[in-house]
């Protein structure tokens, strides 16, 4: 039976998680865009995390 | 610069020759047209063609259509017959040439206009500044050491330099109405779906639309009705206007704030300004279904040929690709649960009044623009003020405040779904009250196609 409330899905953030994801989806990161993979990562974690009514969703 | 108008009327009269309008057209985007860095390509053998067909239905005694002769560019994501689409990307130089022209093209064509090049962008529309690893940094014209805005960027610096009276881009979340902004036109975000996206190259499916710049209302009315077949929606005898307050007062400039309180005042609207609540979790819901729906485009191509991308394109993309499906799932049930009560608190409202970029346009060497007291990136933020629209599916103008010697600046006037006619009507009221109007760019004086259309020089 699954939890009741589960935890909501969670961007990939560490090195290890974002190989893991793009290798499931038949994608290699190249070496010249793991920083900005990563960048962007963050950017769009921020923007979950907004939409998801976390900080500056009030503004 | 003559406008769109002034070119048919004078072509279907037999007072112009669409072949000597081309022609000077073509000259002076060899002359002028390459400090901009806006054109792609120049489609000269096809301008020519197209002309000489014009003319030689006017010698016949027909009608060559209301846009008789009237030369303009597009996007370069719109397919144009015999050449390959390229969506200002170097992936698809070896790609076959498109078999027909996207529909919208078709449409400017069977109506007499003269396609004469495709205008740059930011790679496959990612953007907001026209930052372009292949072709170059789209220039404002107003001031060429500052960016033009995006993705649209070619299409809007090369009407505001009055190289051409009207371009067609694309606006997925301001990609239209940010330059129109920067650049100081007139720019349309039409309802979602209401402008034809056939063989325009997509980039995310729940808000990708086509509109076009112009330098008059009047010629953004002519154009929605070559476009769509008919005349716009019809406008209430009254309107009911008001301001967008919350986050959009917040990070506005102070001209803006001005424009809106004082047009206000025009309308007899003395309530506060309306603040949408969760204005900022929309923003960002969009920037993800944005990210994901991109990324998903994207993904095959970037499994086998990711370093054939423009580096901050490519970057932005792969990180879509990598979101959980079930983060997009949410992302769609909040703009489904979103839309409703917001559709309902604005309801009683014609025209809402917004800022549709939160400054004048960012420099070339420093791209950043400042949000929420924070320095962030032109690239991704200078949206902030369209996209939230988007999310809610709503027919959008760019209109540019009257400020002859600055840099230009513009408004959303936002309708409900559906009555662009409102928003044409109410932009015209805005114009002939001096409100708003485009100003003539002291880099190019004079523009292409010498003429008067009633703006300040």
């Amino acid at each position: 039976m699954p939890p009741a409330n589960p935890a909501p899905a969670s961007v990939p953030r560490s090195p290890d998680e974002i190989a893991r994801v793009a290798t499931a989806r038949g994608i290699v990161i190249p070496s010249a865009c793991a920083q900005g993979v990563a960048d962007n990562l963050a950017l769009l974690e921020r923007h979950v995390a907004r939409m998801r009514g976390g900080e500056g969703a009030a503004a | 610069m003559r406008s769109a108008l002034e070119i048919a009327h004078g072509v279907r009269h037999g007072m112009l020759s669409a072949v000597a309008v081309t022609e000077q057209c073509l000259a002076a985007l060899e002359e002028r047209a390459g400090p901009l860095v806006a054109v792609t390509r120049v489609l000269s053998e096809r301008a020519r063609d197209e002309a000489r067909r014009v003319d030689a239905m006017v010698a016949r005694g027909e009608d060559p259509g209301p846009l008789a002769g009237v030369p303009y560019g597009v996007k370069d994501l719109f397919d144009v017959a015999g050449i390959a689409t390229s969506a200002g990307s170097a992936i698809f130089d070896d790609a076959p040439a498109a078999g027909r022209d996207a529909e919208a093209v078709e449409r400017l064509r069977a109506a007499g206009g003269v396609l004469v090049a495709t205008l740059n962008m930011d790679e496959f529309a990612y953007g907001f500044a026209t930052i372009n690893a292949r072709h170059g940094t789209t220039r404002n014209p107003h001031d060429p050491s500052r960016l033009a805005g995006g993705s649209s960027g070619g299409s809007a610096a090369m009407v505001a330099a009055g190289l051409m009276p009207f371009s067609l881009g694309s606006d997925t979340n301001g990609s239209v109405r940010v330059p129109a902004s920067l650049c100081g036109l007139y720019g349309l975000k039409p309802t979602h779906g209401a402008l034809p996206l056939e063989g325009v190259f997509p980039f995310a499916e729940s808000f990708d639309d086509v509109g076009p710049f112009t330098g008059s209302i009047a010629d953004m009315v002519l154009l929605w009705e070559v476009l769509t077949g008919g005349p716009a929606s019809a406008a209430p005898s009254s309107l009911k206007v008001a301001r967008l307050g919350g986050r959009f007062r917040d990070n506005a400039d102070p001209a803006q704030l001005a424009a809106m309180d004082s047009i206000a005042r025009a309308m007899d609207s003395a309530a506060a300004p309306l603040v949408i609540p969760d204005i900022a979790r929309a923003r960002s819901a969009a920037f993800v279904i944005t990210a994901c729906e991109g990324g998903r485009l994207h993904r095959e191509t970037l499994a086998r040929a990711a370093m054939s991308y423009d580096p901050q394109v490519r970057d932005r993309l792969l990180a879509g690709a990598l979101l959980p499906e079930a983060i997009y799932e949410e992302a769609q049930a909040f703009r489904a649960r979103y839309k409703a009560p917001v559709l309902d608190l604005i309801a009683d409202h014609d025209v809402l009044l917004a800022p549709a970029t939160p400054c004048t346009a960012p420099s070339v060497a420093d791209p950043r623009i400042e949000i929420d007291g924070a320095m962030s990136a032109a690239r991704a933020d200078l949206g902030i003020h369209t996209q939230a629209i988007t999310f809610l599916g709503l027919p959008s103008l760019a209109v540019p405040l009257r400020r002859p010697g600055q840099l230009p600046l513009g408004l959303q006037l936002i309708g409900r779904p559906g009555c662009e006619g409102t928003l044409f009507a109410f932009a015209k009221r805005l114009e002939d009250e001096g409100f708003i109007g485009v100003t003539v760019p002291e880099a190019f004086p004079a523009g292409a196609l010498a003429g008067s259309r009633g703006i300040d020089a």
